[in-house]
């Protein structure tokens, strides 16, 4: 069921990763109850200590709300959702940015570049 | 790792020999309880000397090694639930009587909680344990050790000869059935990367001795190591601390 | 189910293929008995063939144990991590064996009876013997045959308990040489033993005579309970050495 965690990164980082990309996919609605923390370990082959810590975690960065005696519920505060939302876009366009210029692109080459894909795409046509 | 956690286990100055050969040499360890634990290290490295002594069997030649506070001898097995890594069974029982001895012999034995593993380990009842494949052997072997609410079970080599699929499933089973709450586990295994992603503490053996133990999650987080590669580090600095 | 009794449980499954062994063997060689007997056309060589089985078994614990005790060292450590007390351990086993014992004892002495009476008819070759004095002699050599018995069989677990810690902590070779030295050796320092003076002052009290009968054996004359009470002792003394070996210093 689970795909594998990256060994050599803490997985309870990579679980709430996981858990905010749900969110924002709609995988997971607003106001919708987590699994428990048992489940959750079931579910995903890891530890409930670590389960616990990604819950921590994510209420923390506010993506969800822990009601006392109910469970773990997805945030229904809207500013937050797009907050998590600027933030996931901000974190995959900083890891493309570092890889292209990691590989000596410039930022011309990379915005146009991104332009291009981005209308073949819409096209709809398959490039090699 | 934080204060305030309960410890369950403590080795204090232990040495095992055996004949003039030490298994463990000096060896002094505290484990806290409520956590998963994996005991790791090359094979004669001394881990299952470890699991023996806390489960009682054998007994330090120098030493103590204390459970919840009380001395391993053979009668802390009212405490400890341990799962030998031997492929042995009483072979004139069948998987059915089997749980039924064990649910005998010890009152924290939840028989609900038994057939519930042997469903979920899909071990037909009626079945005769010597006609078992080595996997359901296997699989019996840790249903009974599971079965029971101890605070803490004990499992030498528990993926040791069995496929990748029954070891998934064992190791998704073992976070389904032990209630991490009570229970301290203690698992002893080559087959590091299946038990990776559950551990919560790994503690390196090597020649009798104690090369470190770590939060898993820390070393992930401040080293960015999987438990593996930690080991070869470890293992070619020789292990001294720091 | 309390511990205890899943333990005699599991005893009595571990020890019936033997016990149902020991009962087809019997059967068969009282079989070969009548056999014999009809060949020579002498009804008293079946009755010596049952008499024969009979006192054979004062030998029955030390089979039995013999095969469950080294079908246990097989797995060792399931019996080790048991939660009972090695004293029980050792007596579950005991008394399974014992009560195996007694139920084929039963059956041999049945038919000795039933031989010695119907087959060969012993009151017609002595006309004084009664009933009375065949049971009553039967009876003493029953109880006697279940007493020795089971004293062989703790002497058996006492050396197989030394046999362990020897063989763990100086190797197989030496466990095995020390156990034999053993056995020679403690039956020759109890007879030694057994004849001093101090040994009559301490045990040899209580005669009984078994006047019941001018038939019973002469060596049943009369007995001395203080010998018996020894013997007890001395069996308990064993039991509590093998039990204390295998609870303290028995590993795997």
């Amino acid at each position: 069921m689970a795909e594998d965690f990256n060994a050599s990164k803490p997985i309870y980082l990579q679980l709430a990763d996981r858990i905010n990309r749900q969110i924002l996919r709609k995988e997971l609605e607003n106001g919708q109850k987590l699994p428990s923390v048992r489940e959750m370990a079931i579910q995903s082959g890891v530890n409930p200590n670590t389960v616990q810590r990604t819950y921590s975690e994510l209420e923390r960065m506010g993506s969800v709300e822990s009601k006392r005696g109910q469970g773990t519920f997805v945030t229904e505060d809207q500013s937050v959702l797009s907050q998590l939302r600027q933030r996931l876009k901000k974190e995959q366009i900083s890891s493309f940015f570092e890889d292209m210029k990691e590989m000596g692109f410039t930022s011309d080459e990379m915005i146009s570049g991104l332009k291009e894909y981005i209308s073949d795409e819409e096209r709809g046509e398959t490039n090699d | 790792m934080k204060s305030g956690v309960k410890r369950m286990i403590e080795f204090n100055h232990v040495t095992k020999k055996y004949r003039s050969q030490a298994a463990l040499n000096d060896f002094s360890l505290s484990l806290p309880a409520g956590k998963i634990i994996g005991l790791v290290g090359e094979n004669g490295s001394g881990k299952s000397t470890a699991l023996k002594l806390i489960s009682g069997i054998i007994s330090p030649t120098k030493g103590s090694v204390t459970v919840d506070g009380e001395v391993a001898t053979r009668r802390i097995s009212s405490k400890v639930s341990y799962l030998s890594e031997l492929d042995a069974y009483y072979t004139f029982y069948t998987v059915g009587e089997t749980v039924s001895y064990y649910a005998s012999l010890y009152s924290d034995f939840n028989q609900r909680k038994a057939e519930e593993i042997l469903d979920y380990m899909k071990l037909d009842r009626r079945k005769k344990v010597k006609d078992l494949s080595k996997g359901n052997r296997g699989r019996l072997k840790i249903a009974v050790t599971l079965a029971r609410e101890v605070p803490v079970i004990l499992m030498d080599e528990p993926l040791s000869g069995l496929d990748p699929i029954v070891r998934d499933a064992i190791v998704k089973g073992l976070l389904s059935f032990i209630d991490f709450e009570k229970q301290t586990l203690i698992i002893t295994t080559h087959e590091i990367k299946e038990i990776e992603p559950i551990l919560d503490t790994v503690v390196l053996i090597k020649d009798g001795v104690l090369l470190k133990m770590e939060d898993v999650e820390e070393l992930r987080m401040e080293q960015n190591v999987s438990i593996v590669e930690w080991m070869k580090q470890v293992y070619q600095d020789g292990g001294i601390d720091k | 189910m309390n511990p205890w009794w899943g333990q005699l449980a599991k005893e009595y499954r571990l020890g019936r293929g033997g016990a149902i062994g020991a009962l087809i063997a019997l059967f068969l060689y009282l079989g070969i008995g009548v056999y014999a007997s009809w060949r020579m056309g002498n009804p008293e060589t079946f009755l010596a063939f049952c008499a024969f089985a009979l006192m054979m078994h004062v030998l029955y614990m030390a089979g039995y144990m013999c095969v469950s005790l080294i079908r246990e060292q097989r797995t060792l450590h399931l019996w080790l991590q048991t939660p009972l007390p090695a004293y029980k351990l050792l007596l579950a086993k005991l008394l399974n064996g014992w009560g195996a014992l007694a139920f084929s004892l039963f059956i041999i002495s049945a038919i000795t009876l039933l031989s010695g009476t119907m087959v060969v008819n012993l009151f017609e070759l002595d006309p004084e013997l009664t009933w009375r004095d065949v049971i009553s002699t039967g009876i003493l050599i029953d109880i006697h045959i279940l007493l020795i018995a089971l004293y062989i069989g703790i002497g058996l677990t006492f050396l197989w308990a030394i046999y362990l810690v020897v063989s763990k902590s100086l190797g197989k070779v030496s466990g095995n040489v020390i156990g034999i030295c053993l056995f020679f050796f403690l039956p020759w320092l109890m007879s030694k033993w057994e004849g001093t003076g101090l040994f009559h002052a301490l045990f040899i009290w209580g005669k009984v005579d078994l006047n019941f009968s001018d038939v019973a054996y002469v060596a049943f004359r009369h007995v001395y309970i203080g010998y018996y009470f020894y013997h007890f002792l001395l069996a308990l003394l064993l039991l509590f050495i093998a039990s204390w070996l295998i609870e303290r210093k028995v590993e795997v």
